[in-house]
């Protein structure tokens, strides 16, 4: 824990632990912090520009735009952290079994690994989207999948480079078979590698459902999602940008803070 | 400073900026080389010989710098030069050939490519003008038919071919200095003597001053009229190499050259002295040798010694006299007889037509040819040979960790040809490994204690581990404190690594070790204490070893018998004297002139009933 | 790579056929009777196997017959070429402007490791990668489109427009696809450089007199901008990917907007076609790249030039 105490140190870390923290905090707590209901329409107050009674202005319906910042934070986290969470999962359990049992099924499953990985992310998952439906469980692993060859390489290029250490060798030696050998002498020496490679994909995570939301195959209306905010405030863009920017910089902020913890720690 | 010095360094001092504080590498470091002479560097690691050498050039990692003193040369200091000068002198006045010559070449250009731009910048030749010379410069390093060789790129020549690219690159504008920093470490001993060799002559065609940094005293004495030594940044003996290997006047000098294998003995006949391991740093206040050295006394701790004038040669020891009257080092004689080889009805290893086979169709590579030997209860055989022999592939697969494509491996009698998880336990127990590397056979993740236990437990047949008490004991055997335990791998030196190695091979009582260059990465003076220790607990375990080693002196030291191996098959075995002295193959014959002709044996000598200085050997 | 694409269309054709949903209640409406529904699906043929199916749709692609959109109802072929003509010139202005920009910066940044400019380019190019193309394009837009009129918001380049006219256009969707993809290669180039520059070889070369510039051009770059050619080639595919937001969001008519016009009405046969071209673009321009890689290798070409001599 010293080694997270140093990097705390350094103020662009600190910061982003705060940003990140903070919009942790802003997903449970959303009900308790915002003064509007998010999905509330005052249609009194339309395209309101930022005031003290709405500090971000509301939308074409009158919707407070803070409020539903606040609680699009929510969607946003979940999906992306569940999505990160199954990536990873099977991504390090295909590298795992491919650098160790290495032979033909290595090379095959990292052809198609490679072949996935070819593909940009944004294409298949709109057109899988599209076909099958956009719910937020279709979301989760349509992500996950396109994700998960990423994770699965580094953890296959980790553990082939521990592999022919010698003290595998002598495990082998003493008789220790091929699964205890994984999980006893090599997996705790990537589970740094594992653990920034999930803060690394939870960037690239949020990354794709926001774009897959602005574009439509993501998190549908009337919940409120930073992407669809985004693309349905801009048929209005000139009259009221407000509507636009605050769920653009709030991505921002969100996506640069995680890259910021992942960079860093990757870096150490 | 006499006219005749191409080069005088200097009080050099050389800091690192780490974040652990600022760190000397070099402390006030004098000394000169006379134009046309030869002067070796002799350290261990982290004597900072390699430090001085990327000084004088001015080539220092970032975080270096040079705190203090001069480097000149030829009557310029290096020291403050500008760039533009500073370039001049490079590659053009002094030249530098360093380790590992495959990665000192650049991959993507032909190799007559890498000396003709030497000619094109320093003398400012046209392309062909350059290309003839580089082409001479390629024939004078005896590379054959130098005009396709300079369109070669740098991975189609084989390692001592690379080098000596590298030492053309470094001699083409005829450097009145040649600084060589362990320029044949990890190349195999013919390579070794035939680049010895090309320097020396070299040297006296070109009248080249040479300034060669090694840890191996050997090689230095075979080249160099000078030598200085060198102990954790400090010049602690200089003088003409001779006097200062046969009569040294400093306490470290003297261990150093004690703790080699002795001249002429056997692990029977005489036992290795090594220096006390200590990791206590005295500070700048004491003599830095003083917790390890034998003659000291309570001014060496709160004394630092200057370089004295010990008579033809300097030391930095106060007690020089004393050093010198203690005369040449020697090693005491064996007091415990051998006990004589039980007449074994069965072999305990027997080794059949094993082959192993990497690659296929075209480019398929036969590593182990139809190897078959034995091997009786309680005997060391040395497998020796050089790169590509196939000398690791053979006990790898004895191991269990290879499977052999031909041949079968019998321990006890029985067929143990299969890999080694599916021997079984007593097998296992009876077949134990010690590696080469000491930072990569201990899993960084676990605790000493974790480690042994774990060994144990797998190969008892209860699947019990042991008590804390009982892996003490483990880990004194070995010379450990039982403290290690809780330690981590990275917590302990390579040495002490290497140790719980061994007390993890041994901690169940095997009947054969494989030992795959058990020393190689370890300085002289902790392979002298490791040996002793293998010894020990061969002779207490009653054990036999297979010893794999590029290092012939190691191997005649220790060895009962011998088995020679080229390209996979092996060539002449039989018992250890009879190979050593009078060789049936030209490839040995080959081999051991090698070994004579790439450097000078300065070993000490055994003396009979001489129970050696105050040093305990552990 | 014929094979791999054949097993990529029938992952497309999978994918896309295999779906839940109608189509008859698709192109009829919520409101069509069974009948009619029926009539739809045997006229389009998708009562017949799927197997039949994809073989034809496989037959008539290869022989330049793509069949007709389903909402649009007008051949595919010409749509998608013409659209993918559009996403191609887009694409190679963007990577005229983005590759020089970024090994430059990923260059200097390792020679001035650790100094000012380095810390600039490093941190920036550290925060471009993770920003999404559309968040970009909204900030770009709103200052350099709406505040400050200089650029238009959209990039439908009017008919015969010369072309200064046109750049005008496209600086702002090129501007906005670029942050990802300059990080990103500059990034890498950096890290190659770096380890180029502490490689021993580098250290022969100086020590052997030579000029630094020297040096860096002649020893350090060459190795250290081979590996970049593969990293230009996979940012293609993630060019490819930013397409679909850059041209919806500047309303660009490529092949990209296309696509994702195509995924909201489920138009399964303009998908399919849009989805196997861009495949074929990907591994094709994947290709390309790994013979320029192969063939720019010092080792690799003295192997081949080997082989040939034997």
């Amino acid at each position: 824990m010293t080694a997270l105490r140093t990097l705390l140190r350094s103020p662009g870390f600190a910061f982003a632990v705060i940003v990140c923290a903070l919009w942790v905090i802003i997903a449970l707590f959303w009900p308790l912090l915002v003064p509007y209901g998010p999905t509330e329409q005052l249609l009194g107050s339309r395209y309101t520009p930022p005031s003290a009674t709405h500090w971000f202005g509301t939308d074409n319906l009158g919707r407070d735009v803070l409020s539903r910042i606040l609680a699009g934070s929510r969607s946003v986290l979940v999906v992306g952290l569940a999505s990160t969470a199954l990536a990873v999962a099977i991504g390090t359990t295909l590298g795992l079994v491919a650098a160790f049992y290495r032979g033909r099924a290595d090379e095959w499953l990292m052809r198609s690994l490679d072949l996935l990985m070819a593909f940009p992310i944004v294409v298949i998952a709109s057109v899988v989207l599209a076909m099958l439906g956009p719910s937020r469980l279709n979301l989760v692993v349509v992500i996950a999948v396109m994700l998960a060859p990423y994770n699965a390489r580094v953890v296959r290029s980790a553990v082939l480079s521990w592999r022919d250490r010698d003290f595998v060798a002598a495990a082998r030696m003493r008789g220790e078979s091929g699964p205890s050998i994984l999980f006893r002498e090599l997996l705790p020496n990537i589970v740094g590698t594992i653990n920034v490679e999930f803060t690394m994909r939870l960037a690239l995570s949020i990354f794709a459902v926001a774009t897959l939301s602005f574009l439509g195959f993501g998190i549908q209306p009337p919940t409120p999602d930073w992407g669809l905010m985004v693309a349905e405030g801009r048929p209005f863009y000139q009259i009221a940008p407000w509507v636009v920017v605050a769920p653009a910089a709030a991505i921002a902020s969100l996506v640069v803070a995680i890259n910021v913890v992942a960079q860093k720690l990757r870096s150490s | 400073m006499t006219v005749a010095e191409v080069l005088r360094v200097d009080g050099l001092t050389v800091e690192y900026r780490t974040g652990a504080g600022v760190f000397t590498a070099v402390r006030d470091v004098t000394f000169g080389i006379r134009a046309g002479e030869a002067m070796g560097l002799v350290g261990e690691s982290g004597s900072g010989k390699t430090t001085l050498g990327m000084a004088i050039v001015r080539y220092l990692a970032g975080n270096g710098r040079i705190a203090a003193g001069s480097v000149h040369y030829e009557g310029t200091d290096l020291v403050g030069l500008d760039a533009r000068a500073l370039r001049r002198i490079r590659g053009n006045d002094i030249a530098m050939v360093y380790q590992n010559p495959a990665s000192a070449l650049n991959p993507s250009l032909r190799a007559g490519e890498q000396i003709a731009e030497v000619y094109r910048e320093h003398l400012g030749l046209g392309r062909d003008a350059a290309r003839e010379r580089a082409e001479g410069m390629l024939e004078l390093v005896r590379l054959p038919d130098p005009h396709s060789a300079y369109e070669r790129y740098p991975h189609e020549f084989s390692g001592g071919q690379k080098q000596r690219i590298v030492i053309g690159m470094a001699l083409a504008m005829d450097p009145n200095l040649l600084i060589l920093d362990e320029p044949t470490t990890g190349l195999d001993v013919t390579v070794e003597a035939e680049i010895m060799e090309l320097v020396a002559d070299l040297r006296a065609q070109l009248d080249t001053a040479v300034l060669f940094i090694s840890h191996d005293i050997g090689l230095v004495a075979r080249v160099c009229e000078q030598v200085g030594v060198l102990y954790r940044g400090e010049l602690v003996e200089l003088g003409p190499t001779e006097r200062v290997f046969a009569r040294p006047t400093n306490p470290y000098t003297r261990g150093l050259l004690a703790c080699r294998i002795p001249t002429g003995a056997s692990k029977d006949t005489g036992r290795l002295r090594p220096l006390p391991q200590v990791a206590a740093d005295p500070g700048p206040d004491a003599c830095s040798f003083e917790p390890r050295c034998e003659f000291r006394t309570d001014r060496c701790s709160s004394e630092h010694p200057d370089l004295y004038d010990a008579g033809g040669q300097h030391s930095r020891c106060f007690y020089h006299p004393d050093v010198r009257r203690a005369g040449a080092p020697t090693v005491a004689a064996v007091s415990e007889r051998p006990r004589a080889a039980t007449a074994a009805s069965t072999e305990l290893l027997e080794v059949r037509e094993l082959r192993k086979v990497f690659g296929s169709g075209r480019r398929q590579i036969v590593a182990v040819d139809d190897a078959t030997f034995t091997l009786a209860p309680g005997r060391i055989v040395g497998v020796v040979g050089e790169s590509g022999s196939g000398k690791t592939t053979l006990a790898r697969m004895i191991a269990g960790l290879e499977e052999p494509d031909a041949g079968t491996v019998r321990l006890h009698g029985s067929d143990v040809t299969r890999p080694a998880h599916q021997r079984d336990v007593a097998a296992r127990r009876a077949l134990q490994m010690v590696f080469q590397h000491p930072d990569g056979t201990l899993n960084p993740a676990h605790t000493i204690r974790r480690i042994l236990r774990r060994q144990v437990q797998m190969l008892s047949d209860d699947r019990t581990g042991r008590d804390d008490a009982a892996l003490a004991d483990l880990l004194r055997s070995v010379h450990l404190e039982p403290e290690h335990l809780d330690a981590r791998p990275r917590q302990l030196s390579g040495g002490q690594q290497q140790r719980v190695a061994i007390a993890r091979a041994f901690s169940t009582g095997p009947a054969l070790v494989l030992l795959d260059e058990p020393t190689s990465a370890l300085d002289v003076s902790v392979q002298a204490a490791i040996l002793n220790l293998l010894i020990d607990l061969q002779r207490a375990e009653q054990a036999s070893y297979v010893l794999i080693s590029h290092d012939l002196a190691t191997v005649r030291y220790l060895a009962d018998d011998i088995l020679v191996m080229r390209r996979g098959e092996i060539v002449e075995q039989g018992p250890a004297a009879q190979v050593f002295d009078s060789p049936q193959e030209p490839y040995t014959r080959t081999l051991l002139s090698a070994v004579t002709a790439r450097a000078v044996d300065v070993g000490p000598v055994v003396e009979p009933g001489d129970a050696g200085g105050g040093a305990v050997s552990v | 790579m014929l094979g791999l694409l054949i097993v990529v269309s029938i992952g497309i054709f999978a994918m896309v056929e295999i779906l839940p949903g109608d189509v008859g209640n698709l192109i009829l409406g919520q409101y069509a009777t069974a009948e009619n529904v029926e009539l739809v699906r045997r006229e389009l043929g998708l009562d017949r196997a799927l197997a039949v199916r994809y073989l034809d749709w496989m037959g008539g692609f290869v022989t330049g017959d793509w069949g007709d959109s389903w909402r649009l109802g007008i051949p595919i072929a010409p749509l998608v070429a013409a659209r993918l003509y559009n996403s191609v010139i887009f694409a190679v202005v963007a990577f005229a402007f983005i590759i020089p920009v970024s090994v430059t910066a990923g260059v200097v940044s390792a020679l001035r490791r650790g100094r000012l400019p380095d810390r600039l380019i490093n941190g920036a190019s550290a925060v471009a990668i993770t920003i999404p193309e559309f968040v970009s394009s909204m900030f770009l837009i709103l200052f350099f489109s709406l505040l400050l009129p200089w650029f238009p918001s959209s990039a439908m380049v009017p008919a015969g427009a010369g072309p200064l006219t046109t750049l005008r256009y496209l600086a702002l969707p090129i501007v906005a696809i670029s942050p990802v993809l300059v990080g990103y290669i500059a990034r890498t180039v950096r890290a190659s450089t770096i380890t180029e520059l502490e490689a021993d070889y580098t250290r022969t070369a100086v020590l052997k007199g030579l000029d630094w510039r020297t040096v860096v051009r002649r020893h350090v770059l060459r190795n250290a901008l081979l590996p970049a050619i593969t990293v230009i080639a996979n940012q293609i595919a993630w060019l490819v990917g930013g397409l679909v937001v850059i041209e919806n969001v500047f309303n660009y008519p490529g092949i990209g907007q296309l696509l994702l016009q195509a995924a909201l009405v489920q138009d399964v046969p303009l998908l399919e076609a849009i989805v196997l071209i861009l495949a074929a673009v990907l591994m094709l321009s994947n290709l390309v790249a790994d013979i320029l890689a192969t063939v720019l290798n010092p080792r690799v070409r003295a192997q081949v030039a080997q082989e040939v001599r034997r």
